[in-house]
């Protein structure tokens, strides 16, 4: 047995591999690449908290509920019936698209699908054995998420049912965003979403990633994005994560940005039993612009988890960093923020907050903004702060009338605000607020006790 | 309307305010004046109820209430305005928003029905132009980046929505130029009536020009030592503070 | 700047003006680490035989330790592996018997510690700012001064031997109880190996007259310096300590693993002020002082406050992270540190600050600055326990990059486990000013004297921490250490 896998509890997952395979009926070539994954999952095996990565998120609770690995048969006709008026929902809720895709449990839903018709600037391809024409790996597949190095990159690119390549054309320039509803089915298992985004030369878009699951559905899912923005590409994209308490979330988004090009991410984690965001973000060339805002909002026995590397890679990159949390109840939250310079990257400007307000007693985060510095011309700036509601600002608006819950309510509120402003398009702007407002009203009245 | 008898209270652990009685009736104003550390803002803050003070004897009947044993939140409902010498900032709390809720609350509270946005908004209107308040400080969070006479009209403005029966205004006037304090004076005596009592306390005489009081109360170490009609004023700024020790 | 550069070039050839080996014959024992040379450095020193069974088990301990994970790789440093076996681990100047005063003290040792600059003699005379003196010379406690003075208010300050035979009690109380002998690697050696080093017993209600300090200086060749220091500041108590360190220059690591333990009971505070100027090695990375230390104290008592106050500009390796643990209701910790690195020093240095007590509150100011090809790095912990209502922390760190070939990284870790705790970290790095050593430029001063008074500016909020003596002291250093990261 290799070294790391021993005990591994991963290794059902390892067995179950051949029959996943044989199911797909993928080209040699492809089921060469899955095996290598494979193999180097087995070597990494799941992340203990040993590694200075996971210090603060245990994935303990995993190996003693393994959730099996997908069959690699696409969702049958009763549960995409069932879908239906989900997503009929959601599609509602994000308004007019420019695309629409479904993905149930990783494999792209035609059925539930709205595909541009003509020239719009916006496609999608999926790299599945039932395309009609085999097509070639899309360029820097793989790059950004090493199955080399990251066990849960290893184990999406052994288990993902496909590649789903979304690409923005060449000067291309949408009113509508793109909006991509990955939904898990509740089937208990592992499934594993992989997608690789291009944003051509000048494009400009706006993206939305939602994550779902079917009402109290259980599942275990290893998303891995990968975005390369071109020259004087701009992408506004909103990561949203709904998913049901049920579900375990491991979502690596990887980025690498070309000259000028400007790339916002939102991140917007509401949902999920334990969700560990993985963003890292490549500066590659000069001049290149990014901005990260993330909120994340814990209830229960929630444990979200956001990871970000920032690695200005050129001279002359410049980021942006804001997440905020909340915490009530017993949910635990983990932010670990770094922001790293190399070496002749000169002429940087980057900054970082993070902060989170705790609301319940039960409530905890750990937070470790970091910065690595390898070159001096540089301003960077790192922030992290941990409390309560100001008790000064609830007594002023106790003082004109409002009650402790409105009080604390609106204080909440104001708190998420500069995250909830900064979404893209009005209309989704109004749409996600609802979404954030709709889960802070159940973190508003908890454990008022002791916290006055 | 506010009856004060023999009031003790802390800060924590300090003993600020030590024996006051004070009574207020309807349609007076009075004036508490006094050197810094008397117990000024103290006295203001028991009265709103903010948490850190503690009352160690004695009693305040509001409109035959127990004051004391009401919520922050009660006493405003029950018509106790504070306008704040230091109001906070509340980033990502739209102003106006946060002022339909406050109006809202109070009327209901009163068994009237709420205001919707387009009543708030005129409503609102019309008491901004008194205040001289730019429409771009509704749209604004809470006292953020507004400068020092921008808060203090707020503070009135705040007032003049929710119509309080006791008008509690702790150092209005500082950090005002000659202009707002009169714009924020002027919108304060629009509110007197006879079934309104206010308390203005402040350091200078400066702010009693333009809100003239019926009483004067002179604060030292927690007591008040002197009381008198507004002929008071014109005696502590001819003599300033010092004399007061003595007259002890 | 031509004559600059002729200047900087002499300065820069004079690095380390503390590097000379005094001439003095020592009791070295030959290297290597055994049982036999944990009984032998226990033996020599008279010890009762609970503290030889403790240093065994710590023994027993790092053996384990280093097999099973070998050295912390966690630290952003990068050193070859250490052979233990190629250490000496004790080494006394060769004294003869007990020393009862300065005048039986080598003169040779005398006359390094006035090359020191600390002359104990001078501190004999001196009638104003008095300053009570221990010395550790390699390894063991060469003399005390101002102790009789100490001892009418019951103040015990001697060397760590001695204590262990005139204070036992006080002793095994003690030793161990903030950084337990299996805390670290490091720190499981110096448990098992240490030879001397300082103890300071502050008695209920005594405010310490006086400054205690301590000078720590390794000399032998080939040898590492494991000093164990222990202050324990009873209920009410105050006293301020001061440690220095110094080396020669030798082109081999030499091993410093010391261990500083402080425990302040209820009303009580301990200052405890390092100027570390340890050898760094030369330009190329060649030689200087491996500096793992572990310091540690414990805010035991109600009200009591424990402040840490560094100024690092030593040794070519740092490691080290003086903490403390708030146990105490509204007991305070408080962390002031400047490092700066040169030429090819390593530093990884921080601190932690563990609130357990309700009402406790811990300040965090760091100043980093990295010059050269230098590694510098902030590690620090804040941990607010569930229990420790109403907690408080503020940190704040800070970096100063001279040059493009040096590194600054900041690595804080916020756990926070109680709602009414307000913990706040703030942190940038950036260029010296350009704009501000232009000013300073135009005004008439040397691009030299430019940056040692930005540098020295941006370490104000420390450098006001330390006490006056050691103030100049360390402004000194500062601008030592910063000759030849100019131009």
């Amino acid at each position: 047995m290799k070294r790391g896998s021993r005990g591994n509890p991963a290794e059902a997952w390892i067995q179950a591999f051949p029959a996943f395979a044989a199911t797909l009926g993928d080209s040699p070539e492809r089921q060469a690449q899955r095996e290598r994954a494979l193999a180097a999952f087995g070597e990494l095996g799941l992340p203990s908290t040993r590694l200075e990565a996971w210090r603060s998120t245990n994935l303990r609770t995993l190996e003693k509920r393994m959730p099996p690995a997908p069959t690699g048969h696409p969702p049958e006709a009763a549960l995409l019936e069932r879908a239906k008026t989900q997503i009929a929902l959601e599609a509602d809720r994000v308004g007019k698209a420019s695309l629409r895709a479904v993905f149930i449990d990783g494999h792209f839903c035609p059925s539930l699908s709205t595909l541009p018709e003509g020239e719009s600037g916006v496609r999608l391809l999926s790299i599945r054995p039932e395309s009609a024409t085999p097509v070639s790996f899309p360029e820097g597949y793989g790059e950004l998420a090493s199955a080399k190095l990251d066990a849960f990159s290893a184990l999406n690119e052994a288990f993902t049912p496909g590649i789903e390549v979304l690409e923005f054309g060449e000067g291309c320039e949408l009113d509508l965003p793109v909006h991509l509803i990955f939904l898990s089915s509740g089937d208990g298992r592992l499934n594993c979403p992989r997608l690789h985004i291009t944003g051509k030369k000048q494009s400009r878009a706006t993206l939305i990633l939602d994550f779902l699951s079917v009402p109290d559905g259980e599942n275990l899912v290893s998303s891995v994005t990968e975005i390369f923005l071109e020259e004087r590409a701009r992408l506004d994209c909103v990561v949203v994560e709904r998913e049901s308490d049920r579900t375990v979330h491991i979502a690596n988004l990887q980025t690498r940005q070309g000259r000028d090009s400007e790339l916002l991410i939102h991140t917007l984690t509401l949902g999920g039993a334990l969700v560990r965001n993985e963003l890292g973000a490549e500066l590659a060339d000069l001049g290149a612009e990014l901005d990260l805002k993330g909120l994340y909002v814990g209830l229960g026995d929630q444990h979200l988890d956001n990871h970000t590397r920032v690695d200005h890679a050129t001279p002359r990159t410049t980021s942006r960093e804001i997440y905020k949390g909340i915490l009530a109840e017993n949910a635990r939250g983990v932010f670990r923020g770094l922001i790293h310079v190399r070496p002749d990257a000169q002429k940087i400007d980057s900054t970082q907050s993070n902060m989170n307000l705790l609301l319940s007693p039960g409530a905890r985060v750990d937070t470790r903004p970091q910065l690595e510095i390898y070159a001096d011309d540089v301003k960077c700036s790192h922030g992290s702060t941990v409390g309560k509601l100001d008790e000064e600002a609830l007594f002023y608006l106790r003082s004109r009338g409002l009650s402790r819950t409105q009080a604390r309510a609106l204080l909440t509120r104001g708190f998420v605000a500069e995250i909830c402003e900064g979404l893209p398009l009005e209309s989704l702007r109004s749409a996600m607020t609802e979404l954030v407002l709709e889960k802070l009203s159940a973190c508003a009245h908890p454990d008022e006790e002791g916290l006055a | 309307m506010l009856d004060i008898q023999n009031l003790h209270a802390s800060a924590g652990d300090t003993p600020i305010i030590k024996g006051i009685d004070l009574h207020i009736g309807a349609g007076e104003i009075h004036a508490i004046m006094g050197p810094n550390g008397s117990g000024k803002s103290t006295l203001s803050n028991i009265l709103a109820g903010r948490p850190g003070y503690s009352v160690t004897e004695g009693e305040i009947n509001y409109g035959g209430k127990n004051l004391l044993a009401m919520e922050p939140e009660t006493r405003a409902r029950e018509g106790v305005f504070l306008a704040f010498q230091y109001p906070v900032e509340i980033p990502g709390v739209g102003n106006s928003y946060f002022l339909k809720t406050s109006v809202n609350a109070i009327r209901t509270h009163n068994g009237l029905d709420e205001l919707d946005a387009m009543d708030f908004l005129a409503l609102c209107e019309e008491k901004m132009k008194r205040v001289e308040m730019p429409n771009d400080l509704m749209s604004r969070s809470i006292n953020e980046g507004f400068s020092g006479g921008e808060k203090k009209r707020n503070e009135v403005l705040q007032m003049l929505l929710l119509e309080p029966k006791l008008c509690i205004l702790d150092e209005t006037d500082s950090g005002l130029d000659i202009d707002a304090l009169r714009v924020v004076a002027d919108g304060v005596n629009s509110l007197r009536s006879p079934e309104r009592a206010m308390l203005v306390i402040t350091h200078y005489q400066r702010l009693l020009d333009y809100i003239v009081p019926d009483r004067i109360h002179v604060l030292a170490d927690g007591k008040i030592v002197r009381s008198g009609g507004r002929e008071l004023a014109g005696e502590l700024e001819e003599k300033g503070y010092g004399w007061i020790g003595k007259a002890e | 700047m031509t004559s600059e550069n002729a200047d900087l070039k002499r300065l820069a050839e004079e690095d380390y003006k503390y590097g000379f080996v005094s001439d003095i014959e020592a009791d070295q024992l030959p290297p290597g680490l055994s049982e036999e040379v944990v009984r032998l450095i226990s033996a020599k020193k008279e010890e009762p035989d609970w503290l030889l069974a403790y240093r065994l088990k710590a023994l027993a301990r790092f053996r384990e330790m280093l097999a099973e994970n070998g050295e912390p790789g966690w630290a952003n440093i990068d050193y070859p592996a250490i052979d233990y076996q190629a250490i000496s681990y004790y080494s006394a100047p060769k004294a003869q018997v007990e020393l009862e005063g300065l005048d039986e003290v080598d003169p040779e040792l005398l006359r390094t510690y006035e090359k020191l600059g600390i002359s104990l003699q001078e501190q004999k005379r001196l009638s104003g700012v008095k300053i009570a003196v221990d010395a550790v010379f390699d390894s063991v406690s060469v003399a005390t001064t101002f102790r009789s003075e100490l001892e009418k208010q019951g103040i015990i300050f001697c060397s760590f031997s001695e204590a262990v035979k005139s204070h036992p009690e006080l002793i095994r109380k003690y030793l161990g109880s903030v950084v337990p002998y299996s805390d670290n690697l490091f720190a499981c050696l110096n448990a098992a190996v240490f030879s001397d080093g300082s103890f300071a017993y502050i008695p209920k209600g005594v405010r310490c007259p006086m400054e205690l300090s301590t000078y720590f200086r390794i000399n032998s060749s080939g040898t590492g310096q494991f000093e164990r220091t222990l202050i324990v500041a009873d209920e009410g108590a105050s006293v301020s300590y001061l440690e220095g360190c110094t080396a020669p220059m030798r082109d081999e690591n030499q091993l410093h693993a010391a261990v500083v333990e402080l425990i302040a009971l209820d009303d009580a505070s301990i200052k405890y002020s390092t100027v570390q100027n340890w050898y760094p090695g030369d330009k190329n990375g060649v030689g200087g002082i491996y500096n793992f230390v572990t310091k540690r104290g414990a805010c035991r008592g109600k009200r009591s406050k424990i402040s840490w106050t560094q100024v690092e500009t030593g040794s070519a390796i740092t490691w080290k992270y003086p903490s403390c643990i708030l146990q105490g209701d509204d007991s305070v910790g408080e962390f002031y540190s400047v490092a700066m690195t040169n030429n090819m020093q390593q530093a990884d240095t921080g601190t932690k600050m563990i609130h357990i007590g309700r009402n406790t509150k811990s300040t965090i100011i760091s100043k980093g600055i990295s010059c050269g090809r230098s590694q510098q790095s902030y590690r620090g912990l804040v941990k607010i326990n569930p229990k420790a209502e109403g907690a408080r922390n503020y940190s704040q760190c800070d970096s100063l990059l001279l040059g493009d070939k040096c590194g600054a990284h900041t690595f804080p870790y916020l756990e926070v486990e109680n709602p009414s705790a307000t913990v706040e970290h703030e942190a940038t790095t950036s260029k010296i000013g350009e704009e501000q050593i232009f000013y300073c430029l135009q005004r008439g001063l040397s691009e030299e004297d430019a940056i040692s008074i930005i540098v020295n500016g941006f370490c104000k909020e420390v450098l006001r921490e330390l006490p006056m003596e050691f103030a100049v002291e360390a402004q000194n250093l500062l601008s030592i250490s910063l000759e030849g990261s100019v131009g």
